[in-house]
């Protein structure tokens, strides 16, 4: 079944082949784009990145796309923020230094506690690798996680995290030494995944068609697949 | 809680194909590179390394296709290193989907690309490969795929590479690499005590209990096993690798590789190393306490089955 245009944000940072890739093994109708016409009009979007904070932003900005992106997440259709992706949607970050991101959602970014070292909490900076994301209690029952079993494995791979004003923002954690890290979050029409589901395997691969499949206001189709 | 521990497989690549050697030497043609990684995505790796093999010996680097290949119908992380020695060569695999590229002897010799590799694509993407061995009763720093020896300590190189802003570090034992007699222990356990990024384990696995010695013992946070997979799944290769053309396993390969691998190395060394599947290893890892992914199977709705 081929669905609606999906938009993935092309604005020079990090690689954008694997979420392709994934797109194109999940038959996704999608088109990779650096031009704000194009977001303007998309049916949803995929906001990837790796790297850091600012840069992005500040490529964000040089290409255009901040304005186009607010008209968009205010217009209510449904934005899948990955990795550096979703910290972006944030109010701030302090990575290295304080700066403003998009502000879709109240929050900021904050860097990973490595924790004492006395204690055995002790955890290494950057966070990669595969790690447990498990549903908050309140996790309602349509959001991109649906059909897939609690927890999950995900590859993470980051250094920053966000902490949302709201905690009902976030649908996913997992723990990792004494951080409670935001792995899957939702606002509204916004979601948001900490790690990379176009490198999760079968359940990145899961949430990335559950995206796909989303309604305006964020909640899936029911049956018929 | 940290991470679920990975088990990585590590291909090692000549051309198109996965070559396994001993001690980084006699290397033979197991199969395609596409072949084998497609037959341990499936089986539920947790990342996947590709290491070419001569292009830091050759300075150069046209591992790009091969990845962009992979990464198509891969979709867990892809390391790839072997002659990267500049932000361009970074910039190349990235593009072409690996998730982090691996620095050696680029880095050994112009320390400065760590720091401008993170700078320019995070930390997170930079890995640096310590390939170790002991020379004099001292360990010492390796380059050029094991072929020439630095005057650098590989605990205090790995104390510099983190400074400079690698985001994890890999530990390749010359000596105990292709030989399936254990990891090094010893300096695996000096380099991770000492450093704030995960570190990964590399060279000598040969059995499921060595992967297992090698966590208990130290802190790595990832063990890396080669040989073990390639063997398992090239000896049931019928189920494990469906698209493999059988002429590739036939007249491309330099020597008949059954037959090499079935007697020994040629005859001159007793294989230590017992083919074992992916799961036979996590399986192990976990009932042993070590915390490993369970991949979940078939999770996309299919339309083609009533619900």
């Amino acid at each position: 079944m081929k669905t609606q245009s999906i938009v993935v944000i092309d604005y020079g940072v990090g690689n954008l082949f694997n979420v392709e890739s994934a797109c194109k093994a999940l038959d996704l109708d999608f088109l990779t784009t650096t031009d704000p016409q194009v977001v303007s009009n998309a049916a949803r979007i995929l906001l990837p990145g790796v790297g850091a904070f600012r840069p992005a932003m500040q490529r964000l900005h040089d290409g255009g796309l901040i304005e186009p992106l607010r008209n968009f997440v205010t217009s209510g259709r449904p934005l899948l923020g990955i990795c550096l992706g979703m910290q972006l949607l944030f109010s701030t970050s302090e990575e290295h230094g304080s700066w403003n991101g998009l502000n879709f959602i109240p929050g900021k970014v904050v860097r990973l506690h490595e924790g004492a070292a006395a204690s055995n909490s002790q955890v290494k900076i950057p966070h990669i690798g595969w790690n447990m994301v498990n549903r908050s209690p309140d996790h309602p029952s349509q959001s991109v996680l649906d059909g897939l079993p609690a927890p999950i494995s995900v590859y993470f791979n980051h250094s920053f995290m966000a902490v949302p004003v709201d905690p009902n923002v976030v649908l996913g954690h997992c723990s990792y030494g004494e951080n409670s890290v935001a792995s899957v979050i939702r606002h509204n029409n916004i979601h948001g995944c900490q790690f990379h589901p176009e490198r999760s395997a079968d359940a990145g691969l899961r949430i990335l068609y559950n995206f796909a499949h989303l309604d305006g206001l964020g909640s899936t189709h029911t049956g018929g697949y | 809680m940290g991470c679920c521990t990975r088990v990585i497989a590590r291909l090692d690549i000549k051309g198109p194909n996965v070559i396994k050697g001993l001690q980084f030497e006699g290397h033979r043609v197991l199969g395609t590179a596409d072949a084998l990684a497609t037959a341990y995505y499936r089986a539920g790796i947790d990342e996947i390394i590709y290491q070419d093999t001569v292009a830091s010996l050759y300075q150069r680097s046209n591992i790009a296709e091969l990845i962009k290949r992979a990464a198509t119908g891969i979709f867990v992380p892809i390391a790839v290193g072997g002659g990267l020695r500049s932000i361009e060569d970074m910039r190349n695999v990235l593009r072409a989907g690996a998730d982090k590229v691996i620095l050696n002897t680029g880095a050994v010799k112009s320390p400065s690309l760590i720091d401008a590799g993170a700078r320019e694509f995070g930390s997170q993407c930079i890995v640096c490969s310590i390939e170790t061995a002991r020379i004099n009763g001292e360990y010492k720093v390796w380059v050029d795929y094991g072929r020439e020896v630095s005057s650098l300590d590989p605990v205090s190189w790995a104390q510099e590479v983190v400074n400079r802003g690698a985001g994890e570090i890999i530990i390749n034992s010359l000596m105990h690499d292709g030989m399936g007699e254990g990891f090094d222990l010893d300096i695996i356990s000096q380099i991770a005590e000492k450093v704030s990024v995960p570190v990964v384990a590399s060279g000598g696995a040969g059995k499921r209990e060595h992967c297992l010695d090698v966590l208990r013992s130290t802190s790595a946070n990832a063990v890396v096993v080669g040989s073990m997979f390639h063997y398992h799944y090239l000896q049931n290769s019928t189920q494990a690798l469906p698209q493999q053309p059988s002429h590739l396993l036939g007249g491309e390969i330099d020597q008949g590789n059954f037959d090499f691998i079935k007697d020994g190395y040629g005859g001159d060394r007793a294989i230590m190393v017992q083919p074992t599947s992916v799961q036979e290893v996590k399986t192990f890892l976990s009932e042993n306490g070590i915390v490993v992914r369970t991949a979940i199977s078939s999770p996309l709705p299919d339309h083609r089955v009533s619900e």
